[in-house]
């Protein structure tokens, strides 16, 4: 029953991810506590949210590429953690297979839309509006559908296995296992700088890590001094224009969009 | 951005640009490998071709127009299909009009908008909304994630309505006036200090390990992570970020990465290493 309602409610929430414009939902931070809400420890669930988001930061989905699929490792690797009864460390020792395996199901979903071009064709030179939409809404929702009905025969019928395999393993693995995940953020970390680093803006990234390493600010007190900082020096001076543009084109050609 | 640049918009115009926007929206949600977008971006412009085409055949070689590949960030999508739109118009009351600059005109902006919107939406306003969401989750706060929603799509949502809007409003101006006040520019310089800063923070806040290995030397105890920390404190975690960046950048997949500090720090600990 549970793993029928969460393979529902996350199957809706990635359909609703690309029907809105990208609201940024279908991530761990937000799917986690769902799926620990749903099986009673909404507590576990948030602490695997900002765990998994954290390793997973730096993957996102760029002109249809997707490195991993966070989502899907998240919602089985938190159900199986909290099903077991064990801690986040063993969501997310389930949440990264899982999420590298997951990425292929999402391109069996692109692939099956792609069949589905010589219909578009169809419809358009025929002029039929009513299936023309029609079609775009159910091409929209629809090949998403394999991959939840795997997830719920895993959240259904993994559970057994998954414990057996944590009740296999000794207390010293499981041990050094939480430390070993505890090194994962760093890779996500990394990910992130590996896109947005650029030389004219390499200096910030500092600036940041001293106002939280010396001064012991938050993330969002940080991001809130960038805010004021980034007017002042980006739209304060209206005579520095043409400086500003030019410098803009050089990184873009020099960092940003080079990868 | 001067009043006599808009052209004053009727309720029929509003019903349609509302329509257009929840279209745009979609954008993305039948992305598929051969024409990407294509199909999702005829579905937009339908309320539009519907309204300015009452002729049939005229409305299909508009939807065949619009069913060609297409693709860009649907977040900043709005501005080209408000563009377009205002395109339509005048093609529908100027026989002379020249359709095919219609299609020329989305190829052109598609490239720089799905890389203007991919770097600042996805690429940084994701990563400091998350970032401040992850920093109260991580204390077990179930605000973290709403927060996360809110902030994202508030800035992300204004963008979205009058992208829409405001294209369609002043047609080619448009073009002319963002690239003379370099606004995009501008905000992809702001993001990006905002972001770099954030990233900054979390590479201090985020990554936090430690290590219990103890050195006897001659009888006295060396406790090498309080040496570390007399040192540099955070040294361990940013050396590590640090190692694996320029990994990535050597072209190291991220799973390969992953699978290496597993199998590394479990073992590692595992023989007392560590």
């Amino acid at each position: 029953m549970q793993a029928l309602l969460i393979s529902l409610i996350t199957w809706v929430i990635a359909g609703a991810e690309a029907w809105f414009a990208y609201p940024i939902i279908n991530t761990p931070l937000v799917l986690c506590p769902i799926v620990g809400a749903i099986c009673g420890d909404l507590q576990t669930g948030i602490i695997a949210g900002a765990t998994l988001q954290l390793i997973f930061l730096g993957v996102m989905a760029i002109g249809g590429t997707l490195p991993a699929d966070a989502a899907l490792g998240s919602i089985i690797g938190t159900f199986l953690a909290i099903q077991t009864g064990q801690s986040v460390e063993v969501a997310v020792t389930f949440a990264v297979p899982v999420a590298l395996v997951g990425s292929s199901l999402t391109f069996v979903g692109y692939f099956i839309r792609t069949l589905f071009v010589p219909v578009t064709q169809k419809l358009v030179d025929s002029g039929n509006e009513r299936g023309l939409e029609i079609e775009h809404i159910c091409l929209a929702w629809l090949p998403e559908l394999p991959k939840y009905i795997l997830c719920f025969a895993v959240l259904a019928f993994g559970t057994d296995l998954a414990e057996s395999l944590v009740n296999s393993l000794p207390e010293t693995l499981l041990n050094s296992l939480d430390f070993a995940t505890a090194l994962l953020p760093a890779v996500g970390i990394a990910l992130l700088l590996k896109v947005m680093w650029n030389k004219s803006t390499a200096v910030y990234f500092f600036l940041g890590l001293l106002l939280a390493l010396y001064f012991g600010q938050g993330t969002l007190a940080v991001a809130l001094i960038g805010v004021v900082l980034a007017v002042i020096i980006v739209f304060r001076d209206g005579n520095k224009n043409q400086d500003v543009a030019a410098q803009i084109e050089e990184n873009e050609d020099g960092g940003l969009f080079n990868d | 951005m001067t009043d006599k640049n808009k052209t004053v918009t009727s309720p029929e115009d509003k019903k349609m640009l509302t329509s257009l926007f929840w279209r745009t929206m979609t954008l993305s949600a039948s992305w598929n490998y051969e024409t990407q977008q294509a199909l999702g971006y005829t579905y937009a412009m339908l309320p539009v071709l519907r309204r300015f085409y009452p002729d049939k055949e005229k409305r299909i070689e508009a939807m065949k127009r619009h069913n060609v590949l297409f693709n860009t960030t649907p977040t900043m999508g709005g501005i080209i299909t408000g563009l377009t739109a205002s395109m339509e118009k005048k093609a529908s009351e100027d026989p002379e009009f020249d359709t095919t600059s219609i299609n020329t005109v989305k190829i052109a902006l598609m490239g720089p908008f799905a890389g203007i919107g991919d770097s600042i939406f996805q690429g940084t306003l994701r990563v400091i909304t998350l970032g401040i969401g992850i920093s109260l989750a991580a204390s077990g706060n179930v605000f973290g994630a709403i927060l996360h929603i809110l902030l994202y799509n508030v800035l992300a949502h204004l963008v979205r309505y009058y992208g829409v809007t405001s294209s369609y409003e002043m047609g080619d101006q448009l073009m002319s006036n963002m690239s003379e006040s370099g606004l995009m520019g501008r905000l992809t310089k702001a993001a990006s200090i905002v972001g770099m800063m954030t990233v900054g923070a979390m590479a201090v806040t985020m990554t936090s390990f430690s290590i219990d290995k103890v050195w006897t030397i001659q009888g006295s105890e060396i406790v090498v992570q309080d040496v570390l920390d007399s040192i540099f404190p955070c040294l361990l975690p940013l050396v590590l970020t640090w190692g694996c960046y320029k990994l990535l950048k050597k072209g190291m997949s991220p799973a390969l990465l992953m699978l290496i500090l597993i199998v590394v720090g479990t073992l590692g600990k595992m023989i007392g290493m560590i």
